[in-house]
């Protein structure tokens, strides 16, 4: 997300990371109780994995993260006036590029072909490395993975 | 119940898999989706503290949210 984030950065493309609770919490991040609390593991999150993107922090309660549909990690492609573009379950940067792409074309084409919006959808994969996703849960703590897999 | 949550839950200390996985049937049922308007909350920016209007970052062209956690 951060390369992609890079290259579209200077053709009026804003791309954030929008912190919310903790997914997976374990006894080496734990779930918040706090917005120092999560502020520090935003902080984590920033340095661990280089995040270049500017790093947005929902209130305790979640209420952005509710509305927007409480998923551990969705992605969502806006435009001027609220305009969804985009909404996926999961993220994959691959897909979003290929969203934003059609995004912005259509966006530069509708003045002066005419274009209205339409719905569609489409179905969606991806793999599930377990052997990745289980290590890490226990770098999140002992629990965490034993949440997850009994 | 481990740890402490917020009253309504949304900070779980325990991880329950099966009202997770419940909430991915409910985002296929979801209001929100592409041609409709996103809402507008305000949202705190990690390296300033200060707040930010989500409408503001879309307002001059595309806005891509992941949204995401440590965990």
């Amino acid at each position: 997300m951060e390369e992609m984030a890079a290259r579209y950065a200077n053709r009026s493309v804003r791309s954030v990371f929008l912190y919310t609770r903790e997914a997976h919490p374990g006894e080496n991040f734990r779930h918040h109780t706090s917005m120092p609390d999560k502020r520090n593991n935003a902080r984590a999150f920033k340095a661990e994995f280089a995040v270049k993107r500017q790093i947005l922090i929902d209130d305790l309660e979640g209420t952005a993260h509710r509305a927007y549909g409480m998923l551990p990690n969705m992605s969502w492609i806006i435009g001027p006036g609220g305009m969804i573009h985009y909404k996926a379950t999961w993220t994959d940067p691959a897909d979003i590029e290929d969203a934003l792409k059609y995004a912005l074309d259509a966006l530069e084409r509708r003045p002066k072909e005419k274009l209205l919006p339409y719905h569609s959808e489409r179905l969606k994969w991806r793999v599930r490395d377990d052997v990745k996703f289980r290590a890490r849960l226990l770098t999140n703590g002992p629990q965490a993975a034993k949440d997850f897999y009994g | 119940m481990r740890g402490h949550m917020t009253t309504n839950g949304y900070n779980y200390a325990v991880f329950n898999l099966q009202a997770e996985l419940g909430k991915f049937e409910e985002f296929e049922n979801h209001p929100l989706h592409a041609g409709r308007r996103a809402p507008d909350f305000p949202v705190e920016q990690l390296e300033t503290g200060q707040t930010a209007n989500l409408k503001d970052l879309w307002s001059g062209g595309l806005l891509i949210i992941e949204f995401g956690s440590y965990t």
